[in-house]
């Protein structure tokens, strides 16, 4: 511990040849100058001394006669000396030190657990609402006030934990398994009849013109059967219920919510577009390197001219890469520039195919999102002056319907029941 | 002498160490590798076989191999390497 004091303060090695050595260490305990490591070399003494001890022992010198001198410099001192010139590095070394410093107070990752309802989207909304985000002062992020607003804005959580663990900000929620209970309103809603009656119906009606596939309803009054060719804006299952007396005349009607499920199968029409030109890049074979910086999706290239190339193509190559932990990523590296010459050339039959084939194909897929089953398709390619065109039909099964109001039909007006 | 005779019973009735009382030095020897001397005056010699110190009271000689002193200040100093011998000359 006391080396490394000196060390900061700077020591010196001395040699100390004469008659009256002795002399001159006992003359600097007395005026309190520190010495260690004294050992005897031949007819001299080496020791280490205190620069400020150094500066002061002169008259000592003087009065023992005897000859100081330095055999090596050591400590910060003089090392700092050497430093001047290369004063890049240690003001790099005191900005990173810094900068890792003041890193400390800031939030730097923000963990979600436990959330199996509530998105996480939905959970960074929150916080973004709230102020919080990565690269906040630890200090401004309140935890208790999070838990309570967690919990108020979402009562499907039942236990919350906010906390802070060294830069990051960990939620952990545990969301109610049972199902939530439905509101008080819709309990408090009458029964009629064993349905439950509603201030509106809703009907369920065709989308679009096709052939009723398959229906099978839970509520409501179905209007058509397997086999019925319906068109689009056809009611299909009617949100009233008609209640007869035993008699078998309508005793009276009750709105209700109609559901069921309803497969429809129709025709869609598709047609996709792609350019006929390409523009091909082509390496030229010339090629420069830079270093560069990376930091989350920016990237930075040093360079002190210009690219010398019209058109490039650029290849990072990562050296080292840090702070994926910390949910930010800084990368430096080698970036390869290389020269391209672009041509426009006209697309093949191969690649046009492919590329409008892989256009249908992600439409299908998504109509496979919406449980929409193709069935059949029939699709042809035209090329045309400056575009190529795939046209088709897409024979398809699937949930066309739409939810609308019932329409309240108005009972005509008999003239002759006066009379 | 007057002051010595009151001074050295009343410090031994009080049973104060005697370093603080008579100036007496405090040598402490860890094994014969390494020695602590407080309250001394000076080196009279000093070579890697022997050290001769003056004391308060007397002198003190350590002797042995590769002597060196490791520490020194006006208060205390230490001694390391191996010692053989150590005597008292009063």
């Amino acid at each position: 511990m006391l080396k490394l004091f000196y060390f900061f303060r700077g020591y010196l090695w001395i040699r100390v040849s004469g008659a009256c050595a002795e002399r001159f260490i006992n003359l600097c305990g007395i005026r309190h100058m520190m010495l260690w490591n004294i050992k005897q070399d031949g007819a001299s003494y080496t020791m280490c001394i205190s620069l400020k001890s150094f500066f002061e022992m002169k008259d000592i010198v003087r009065k023992t006669s005897t000859r100081v001198v330095i055999l090596k410099r050591i400590g910060l001192p003089f090392l700092m000396s050497g430093v001047k010139k290369r004063w890049f590095f240690p003001a790099f070394l005191l900005v990173a030190m810094a900068v890792f410093f003041l890193s400390q107070f800031l939030l730097w990752n923000i963990r979600i657990e436990g959330n199996q309802v509530i998105l996480e989207e939905d959970i960074q909304l929150f916080l973004e609402e709230h102020e919080i985000k990565k690269g906040m002062l630890l200090k401004n992020v309140d935890t208790e006030f999070l838990e309570k607003e967690m919990r108020r804005t979402y009562p499907e959580i039942t236990w919350i934990s906010v906390y802070l663990e060294g830069n990051a900000l960990t939620l952990n929620i545990k969301e109610n398994d049972k199902p939530i209970p439905k509101e008080e309103a819709e309990a408090e809603k009458s029964h009629k009849e064993g349905f439950l009656e509603e201030e509106q119906g809703i009907d369920i009606c065709a989308d679009k013109a096709g052939r009723i596939v398959s229906i099978i309803t839970r509520e409501g009054t179905p209007m058509v059967q397997v086999g019925d060719e319906v068109q689009a804006g056809d009611v299909l299952i009617c949100g009233q219920v008609e209640i007869f007396d035993n008699e078998g005349n309508v005793r009276e009607s009750v709105n209700v919510h109609a559901d069921g499920d309803i497969i429809v199968e129709c025709s869609i029409s598709t047609s996709f577009d792609v350019p006929l030109m390409k523009t091909v890049e082509t390496e030229t074979g010339n090629c420069k390197k830079y270093t560069f910086c990376r930091w989350r999706d920016s990237y930075r290239i040093w360079h002190l001219f210009a690219i010398p190339y019209e058109d490039y193509r650029a290849v990072p190559h990562t050296y080292s890469r840090m702070g994926e932990k910390m949910g930010i990523t800084l990368e430096v590296g080698e970036m390869e520039i290389r020269e391209v010459v672009k041509v426009v050339r006209e697309k093949t039959e191969e690649e046009y195919t492919e590329e409008l084939s892989g256009k249908l194909e992600e439409y299908i897929a998504s109509l496979a999102k919406k449980a929409i089953q193709i069935k059949g398709k029939n699709v042809r390619i035209k090329k045309n002056a400056n575009t190529v065109t795939l046209t088709g039909t897409l024979r398809v099964q699937g949930p066309f319907v739409e939810r609308k109001e019932t329409k309240v039909q108005e009972e005509p007006f008999d003239d002759t029941a006066d009379e | 002498m007057r002051k010595k005779s009151i001074i050295t019973p009343l410090a031994e009735s009080l049973k104060l160490p005697k370093d603080i009382t008579k100036g007496d030095s405090n040598i402490s020897l860890t094994g014969n590798e390494e020695a602590w001397i407080e309250n001394y005056k000076g080196i009279i010699e000093y070579t890697p076989e022997r050290i001769f110190i003056q004391l308060k009271n007397g002198r003190v000689a350590f002797c042995g191999r590769e002597l060196h002193i490791a520490f020194y200040t006006s208060e205390e100093m230490r001694i390391t390497g191996i010692i053989e011998e150590m005597q008292f000359l009063c």
